[in-house]
């Protein structure tokens, strides 16, 4: 294994085009992130047509920098206009742009990019130790296991989110969305109103672009000025981005649940780094006890997410280059680049060119640390957007944002579907209901009814079956766990002042 | 005063999600198969929710903290009137967007807006449109080579 270490290191530093290749694939990677709508599923495919005349090593650099950069460039746009710049990035936006309220925009995206380096960082380096062990872990995972799971994610966030009440009425909402379109299992049309746009449902990018970006620009209209009240242009500082890098270093602990949550989501083919986000930001919203401001500036809802967003493209390498399974759409254009060039994804590749894939490993290592020291470099500059007069930003913003929802599926309807949940997402700000709790459950939506539906067939109609299984049981009593916190927290508060009531 | 438009509010948009949550129950109720299942599973659930959230909203209408004259100030609504206006300007993008695809439609709506509801010179928000435009215009179809909708009066 270390001599295919080093021959894939000296290959590496053997022509300086492979540094060209890098760099390049570092900047289309942490500009499509950036851009909404765009993402790097785009990036690969736009780029693959270059990789023709390319030595496969040559196209896995090309593909890594790219793969290894888009999700810290997607955080850019999500702190500082609250529009994920791609789906994983949503879960940033709950405290980053918060952040971007409270001037605290070059903190957010220090912390942002830095706990972006040490999650790849994490996540690459648990796949080297994983790939000989990758199936065993894998397996753990059966469908009641994976219904569970998106259970506790839904949970755990709806307890985190403050209102319990309307955190659920939201979910609930989501999960409907979530229904709209062509059932395959059952064979039928749901929620279509018999409209040819809904037949394969919503895409999650305009959903997204609608809730967050377009929403707070309705947000901002009403209110007026800027983004940020609190300081002045002048005030921005370089050191705000070394801040934000200092206060990953101290959330060290947030930094590797939500790397240990990313690697193993991302493992997990069909689930996906939107999941991982989440289920890191909900998690490090649990475990929270000091000074919990998570969803109103919390620099640690900002680290949680990022860190498991980048740590999930090592786990999501596992299935991918173990088996040929991919993870998800990137994964797969991935897989169809390796196998343009001649390599077959699947236990041989491992065997046989070992130190092809440490050049993939190194190259995706190389392009985190390389986008997180341009991102800082870069948000001294970037911050200013926080600045500018909501006049100018939000017909700018509205119109790129609808852009990037046309151009995910070309289809003009993506743009009115992201109006609609730009005012829906208004009124949800308006009326106080979390939006956050409505993505979760949309995102987990296909993925429950899927394993429910899977696991009811193995159980034949016995739903006890579930707690047959040891790691649903496990996420189950997790789950319940959840629930309990806030009258756990409340019956602790009782204890400490006996002469208070529970809320 | 402003509170007690609150509470009214929230008690029609809770009604409102009620209503919304029967509907969508008792649609499924109409899917074959399997189809209905996990819907019919998660509609009860909402109803259940949706009906608590009423109750909650109507207990607090009803509170005698809450019974003052209902007098909307005009805080409320100039933010009301602001509100109208931000998705005014939505939906007139929409409409352009759908009738001259995004070439023509986004200088016009970033002009009108400067123009209109900005109160910006007529030099900036020319400089403004048309810059947007041509960033839109290199990225998108020059760079990425994406086709965009061109509108339904230029032949989409």
């Amino acid at each position: 294994m270390f001599e295919s270490l080093l021959t894939a290191f000296s290959y590496l530093l053997s022509d300086g085009i492979n540094f060209i290749y890098l760099a390049l694939g570092v900047v289309v990677g942490v500009l499509f992130g950036i851009i909404p709508g765009l993402g790097g599923a785009t990036a690969i495919a736009l780029l693959l047509p270059l990789t023709f005349g390319m030595a496969p090593e040559q196209a896995i650099i090309l593909m890594g920098g790219v793969m290894g950069a888009v999700s810290a460039g997607g955080a850019v746009t999500a702190i500082l206009l609250n529009t994920p710049g791609t789906a994983p990035n949503a879960a940033t936006c709950f405290d980053g742009y918060p952040l971007t309220k409270q001037g605290k925009a070059g903190l957010a995206i220090g912390a942002a990019a830095s706990a972006s380096a040490i999650g790849g960082a994490f996540g690459l380096i648990i796949l080297v130790m994983v790939l000989p062990v990758a199936k065993t872990v894998v397996l753990w995972f059966g469908p009641p296991a994976f219904f569970m799971l998106a259970l506790l994610g839904l949970t755990s966030l709806t307890v985190s989110s403050g209102n319990m009440l309307r955190g659920l009425i939201a979910a609930c909402i989501g999960l409907f969305i979530g229904f709209v379109g062509y059932d395959e299992i059952g064979g039928t049309e749901r929620y279509t109103g018999g409209s040819d746009y809904l037949w394969d449902g919503l895409s999650i990018v305009p959903v997204l672009i609608g809730l967050f970006a377009i929403a707070e620009m309705l947000v901002l209209f009403v209110k007026g000025g800027s983004i940020t009240e609190a300081g002045s242009q002048s005030s921005i500082r370089f050191t705000d981005t070394l801040q934000g890098i200092k206060a990953t270093l101290k959330n060290i602990k947030i930094v590797m649940s939500g790397s240990v949550i990313g690697t193993l989501i991302g493992a997990v083919p069909g689930i996906g780094g939107v999941v991982a986000s989440f289920m890191s930001y909900s998690f490090a919203s649990q475990i929270t006890k000091d000074d919990n401001n998570f969803g109103k500036g919390d620099i640690r809802g900002v680290i949680a997410p990022e860190s498991a967003n980048n740590a999930k493209d090592g786990g999501g390498l596992i299935p991918t280059l173990a088996f040929g399974v991919p993870g998800t759409a990137e994964m797969a254009l991935f897989l169809g680049v390796l196998i343009l060039h001649g390599l077959n994804p699947g236990p041989m590749l491992l065997i046989e060119r070992e130190y092809t894939i440490f050049v993939l490993i190194l190259t995706m290592l190389g392009a985190t640390i390389l986008s997180t020291a341009f991102i800082c470099m870069a948000a001294y500059y970037l911050v200013r957007i926080a600045y500018i007069d909501s006049s100018i930003l939000i017909p700018s913003v509205i119109s790129v944002s609808l852009v990037g929802a046309y151009a995910v599926h070309n289809t003009i309807g993506d743009v009115f579907a992201a109006a609609f949940f730009g005012l829906l997402g208004y009124l949800m700000i308006r009326y106080d209901y979390p939006r956050i709790t409505l993505v979760i459950a949309l995102v987990l939506c296909s993925l429950m009814e899927r394993n429910y539906t899977q696991s009811m067939i193995m159980f034949e109609g016995n739903w006890t079956g579930f707690f047959s299984d040891n790691t649903a049981l496990v996420l189950f009593l997790c789950s319940i766990f959840a629930l309990c916190i806030p009258l756990l927290q409340a019956l602790i508060k009782k204890r400490k002042n006996p002469g208070g009531t529970i809320e | 005063m402003e509170q007690s438009s609150n509470n009214r509010t929230s008690l029609a948009v809770a009604i409102l999600l009620l209503i919304m949550a029967i509907a969508v129950l008792v649609t499924a109720y109409d899917f074959r198969g399997g189809s209905g299942i996990f819907p019919r599973f998660i509609g009860w659930i909402f109803v259940g929710l949706t009906f608590t959230e009423c109750l909650i909203q109507l207990k607090v209408v009803l509170s005698p903290s809450a019974s003052s004259a209902f007098n909307e100030s005009t805080l409320v609504k100039n933010k009301i009137i602001k509100e109208f206006q931000g998705v005014f300007w939505i939906v007139f993008f929409l409409i352009l967007l759908y009738l001259t695809g995004f070439l023509i439609g986004i200088p016009l709506y970033i002009f009108s807006f400067l123009r209109l509801s900005a109160k910006r010179t007529y030099k900036q928000s020319i400089i403004m449109s048309v810059t947007a435009t041509i960033l839109v215009y290199v990225l998108f179809i020059q760079l990425l080579q994406y086709r965009l909708f061109q509108g339904i009066l230029f032949g989409a």
